[in-house]
């Protein structure tokens, strides 16, 4: 009787990672789901630039990658822009950084943010105010700037009659670390594939950066929220919630460049930070206000997403020594084995992947990277679900500090070498 | 390229109201944009649709009619119909030690069957249960047959003909009514190619053709002779941008799937071979080696000889017309890979191993294609295009006009059609009216209905597969029901006596299995019997003939056993036993 209940919890479990193994597999794969849909997520060509844009650059405590970020965004080649670097007032480094180059490029402005408590969303409040631009965007201090992005921007608001417009972002230290591959690999499958899916869905769970608003939409819904710790997913939800209409696009060539958390702790205070706010997006419930159910149904398996993830980690013990131990009869067994074929193909998918992201960055992938790829699965999932837990046990507490991801910039490195490393 | 020249006034409501509304609205357009899709692809597609209801409906016309009663039942479509008995009932792979003979998705899908329709109860007798799974995977196999070929590229009329030589010809008729895994096989093979021939080339296309191959190998694993043939296909008709997703999904799902079949063997410990138990990987040498081969084809002598004859006297004009179009099947590309599909399987008739009586059936489809397919090149290139029936000769004089050798195509064309229709004409209608009419199960029927009325549950019968699940749901005890063979190799079948013969009360079996057995002539055993088959020869030798119903082959003979003195034992019959025609 006892085993009868465990047995049938059990297969109800691996149901659900199997619906989770599914769809994971099948929205990773999205845009290459026909030749023809491949086309669809690129930018529409550019034509003459018609719109004002103002760019907002929040930075904190990075006073030794800011100048360089800022000299790259003026590098645009769109008639029509201007930067406003957000500063804290304690943090005189970076400040000095931002006034220096407010001086030498009249394009440039600095905002200081005075709350007592800072984080990204109330800088970029902060920022919004002084902006003047039809369409505000937002881009780290560490970020590397496509310089033709504006004008591909510009076009596409005209051509999609958008709100908002997501360019693609993309990590490029890939050989930095066996968790920097996957972190990589992560961000490509997410920009160039399963954004796109969300935004054909209209919800959308926004990035942090190469996001650009509308910026009298902003304004009407009182830009970000100062208290989450994932205020571009929030963004998103909220948008979506009123219908607004995403437009995603992405060319590897026009993705803005970046950089993994330095260190594998860096990742894991990251991951907490967003599966925390996915659970304070999930708690805030502006996703009920999604029209239609299957919409609803979408985000809330999303928002849940990164604790799913933390469960399946955990039943991967369980699972080998269910198969070990339990005396369960022959079709019950096979089945619980049933998820393992969509993961699989999923590792499969992965690899093709890198293969793909090598050819459209122009990056050298070496055999050893597949084999990294691939042994990091596990190792990977079990960093991720741990972070979930820890979001749980923080959100639980009541502890909603922002920590900040560093900066270094890999991803220069790994950007310029490319071409170099093709040479050699 | 004209975009808007600055964004237009901010549209959106934050009333949820309206919201509703809106995005009612956009559903609304959404079911209008899905019906004037259809619409379109009706349009587009009426001739096609057409076409295949009426080939449909004729293809199960001739299929049906008289399908219980020709061909005679026989072991192997018994063995099958126990084992799906065996699933619901037993709740096991087979009611004997199951040991990987085969993939279990087989008896899988026609215990299915026999559950969701209660076909037990509906129907004649036992093995029809199998006939009939087999009737309704035809009819989808027809449909997917057609699709296949115009997914190939090729004209409706090249696909029609393909779809008449796979499902009309008498060959293919006699062996498609029977309940063997193979005709199982065939629908999930033709869908696999069909998918990986998607004009769409999707990711979902390529996990569809993924599953169907596999389960066309779990069905029967002589399906995965086709994998280079379906990668051929599926290379042909896929598109750079996404191929290399495509692939690994085809065969990541592919393989995935198919390992299931060694994890079920695993879990069961019967994956590799050990003491005291069956494993997979006994099952597969003695499949690749330890049967004994069946000769040459080409030797007069040989078992494989007299199998293939069985094949080609059904239906000699499309064999050969079938071997001659590889070649040239080989060399078009539309046509490679179905050509590839036959000529691998013609390449493993060659190669002198065991020959199974019904290898044929994978065959037909991949001919039908191959031959339909070399025939639409040869009307293409004869300028023959008809469109429409109306235009089809004025355009077919106007294209050929002033080209000789279009011409000369052309009326090649046409004139094999005609002659093949002529050759094949009296041979197919011969067979068809046969398989129609004629009532070749009329003796194993009576010989069923004979021992059901003679024997009493207490008694001990050793009979012929097909009769198995018969008798047993008739009343008699499993343990006393026996397959003739399984009494002198499974462990599971034992008779408790000294002299196990003794214990056995009827025997039942038909001339093939008498020919399996080395029986001589006049039904006693032979030297060969007492050897392989110590049990059933002493049984055989005590015993007398107290019925015998039915002609030729498909002779049944029942036999009651007794004590006293044995009938007397000459040499064995040294041919090797043929199967039946």
């Amino acid at each position: 009787m006892l085993v009868d209940a465990f047995l049938g919890g059990y297969l109800l479990c691996t149901l659900l990672l199997l619906v989770v193994a599914l769809s994971t597999l099948a929205w990773m794969v999205d845009s290459w789901r026909t030749p023809e849909s491949l086309a669809e997520t690129r930018f529409p060509p550019p034509d003459e630039p018609c719109l004002s844009f103002s760019l907002l650059v929040p930075a904190r405590d990075e006073e030794t990658v800011l100048a360089h970020t800022v000299n790259r965004i003026l590098e645009q080649d769109h008639p029509d822009f201007d930067v406003v670097i957000v500063v804290g007032d304690d943090d005189d480094a970076t400040a000095a950084v931002a006034r220096a180059l407010a001086e030498e490029h009249p394009q440039v402005r600095v905002a200081v943010d005075a709350s007592p408590q800072k984080n990204k969303p109330k800088a970029l409040n902060t920022g919004l105010r002084v902006c003047t631009g039809q369409v505000v965007g937002v881009f780290d201090a560490e970020d590397e700037v496509a310089p033709s992005l504006l004008r591909h921007v510009d076009a596409c608001f005209r051509a999609t009659d958008a709100h908002v417009v997501q360019g693609g972002v993309q990590l490029m230290n890939f050989q930095s670390s066996w968790w920097s591959l996957r972190n990589v690999l992560e961000y490509y499958f997410w920009f160039s594939s399963r954004l796109h899916l969300h935004a054909r869905k209209r919800f959308i769970p926004l990035g942090g950066n190469t996001v650009f608003v509308r910026s009298d939409l902003l304004r009407q819904v009182s830009g970000w929220d100062p208290e989450c710790l994932a205020e571009d997913c929030e963004l998103g939800v909220r948008l979506s919630s009123r219908g607004a209409r995403v437009t995603v696009a992405y060319d590897a060539a026009l993705a803005t460049r970046e950089e993994t958390p330095p260190t594998l702790g860096g990742l894991f205070r990251q991951r907490t930070r967003w599966s925390q706010g996915f659970v304070q997006v999930l708690r805030r419930g502006e996703w009920r206000r999604l029209p239609t159910r299957h919409q609803r149904l979408m985000a809330a398996y999303l928002l849940v997403m990164p604790f799913l993830q933390a469960f399946a980690g955990a039943l991967i013990p369980v699972a080998v020594v269910c198969m070990f131990v339990l005396r369960a009869p022959d079709p019950v067994v096979l089945a619980t084995f049933l998820p393992l074929v969509p993961t699989l193909v999923t590792i499969g998918v992965e690899v093709v992947g890198l293969q793909q992201f090598g050819r459209d960055f122009g990056v050298r992938v070496r055999v050893r990277d597949y084999v990294v790829l691939v042994l990091g699965t596990l190792p990977y999932q079990i960093v991720l679900a741990a972070a979930a837990v820890r979001a749980t046990v923080r959100e639980l507490r009541g502890d909603g500090s922002w920590e900040k991801t560093s900066h270094v910039g890999a991803h220069r490195t790994a950007g310029r070498s490319s071409a170099q490393e093709a040479v050699r | 390229m004209s975009y808007r020249t600055t964004l237009p006034p901010l549209d959106l409501d934050l009333d949820l109201e309206a919201l509703e509304k809106a995005v009612a609205l956009t559903r609304r357009e959404r079911l209008v944009r899905c019906v004037d899709r259809a619409t379109v692809r009706g349009r587009r597609g009426w001739r096609d649709l057409v076409l295949v209801s009426v080939l449909t409906l004729v293809a199960g016309l001739v299929h049906a009619r008289g399908m219980y009663r020709s061909p005679a039942r026989f072991d192997d479509e018994g063995t099958y119909t126990a084992y799906a008995w065996a699933v619901p009932n037993m709740h096991k792979l087979s009611h004997y030690t199951y040991w990987y003979a085969h993939p279990p998705l087989g008896q899988l899908q026609m215990a299915a069957w026999n559950v969701l329709t209660d076909a037990f109860a509906r129907l004649p007798y036992a093995v029809a249960t199998g006939r009939e799974l087999s009737f309704v995977y035809k009819l989808v196999a027809v449909i997917l047959t057609y699709v296949l070929a115009r997914r190939l590229g090729y004209l409706r009329v090249t696909a029609s003909i393909a779809v008449v030589l796979f499902s009309l010809s008498p060959l293919a008729v006699y062996f498609q009514r029977t309940a063997l895994l193979d005709n199982l096989v065939t629908p999930w093979l033709l869908g696999s190619f069909a998918l990986a021939a998607s004009p769409r080339r999707s990711m979902s296309a390529a996990a569809g053709s993924a599953v169907c191959f596999a389960v066309a190998v779990l069905t029967k694993e002589t399906a995965l002779l086709f994998l280079p043939a379906l990668l051929v296909v599926f290379w042909q008709h896929s598109d750079r941008r996404n191929r290399r997703f495509t692939t690994v999904m085809l065969l990541g799902v592919m393989m995935l799937i198919g390992l299931f079949y060694p994890l079920y063997a695993l879990i069961k410990h019967e994956l590799l071979t050990g003491p005291g138990h069956v494993s997979l990987q006994w099952a597969i040498t003695w499949q690749l080696s330890g049967r004994e081969g069946s000769g040459s084809v080409f030797d007069p002598g040989s078992t494989a000889h007299a199998v293939a004859h069985s094949w080609v006297v059904q239906d000699p004009i499309s064999c050969v017309v079938a071997v001659a179009c590889v070649v040239p099947g080989l060399v078009l590309r539309r046509t490679r890979g179905v050509a590839l599909a036959l000529a691998v399987q013609l390449g493993s008739l060659l190669r002198n191993g065991y020959l199974p009586y019904p290898f044929v059936v994978a065959m037909i489809p991949f001919a039908a294609l191959t031959v339909a397919g070399v025939l639409d090149a040869l009307l293409r290139l004869g300028g023959l295009r008809p469109t429409s029936w109306r235009g089809a000769v004025p355009l077919a004089l106007r294209h050929t006009a002033g080209h000789p050798w279009r011409m000369t195509v052309a009326w090649l064309a046409v004139a094999s059609i005609v002659v093949f229709t002529v050759l094949a004409w009296s041979p197919w209608r011969r067979g068809l009216t046969d398989l129609w009419t004629r009532d070749s199960d009329a003796g194993k029927a009576s010989a069923l209905a004979f021992l059901r009325s003679t024997a009493t549950p207490n008694d001990v019968l050793v009979v012929d597969d097909a009769f198995w699940v018969d008798l047993v749901r008739s009343g008699h005890p499993r343990a006393k029901v026996i397959w003739f063979t399984k009494l002198d190799v499974d462990r599971d079948v034992k008779l408790p006596g000294r002299q196990p013969w003794r214990d056995i009360d009827y025997i039942l079996i038909d001339q093939q299995d008498a020919l399996s057995v080395h029986l001589n002539a006049d039904w006693t055993p032979s030297k060969d019997t007492e050897l392989l088959y110590p049990t059933l020869g002493r049984a055989l030798a005590h015993s007398s003939v107290v019925a015998s119903f039915g002609t030729g082959l498909n002779r049944a003979t029942v036999f009651r056993v007794h004590g006293g003195t044995a009938r007397k034992a000459v040499p064995a019959v040294s041919r090797a036993p043929g199967r039946r025609p």
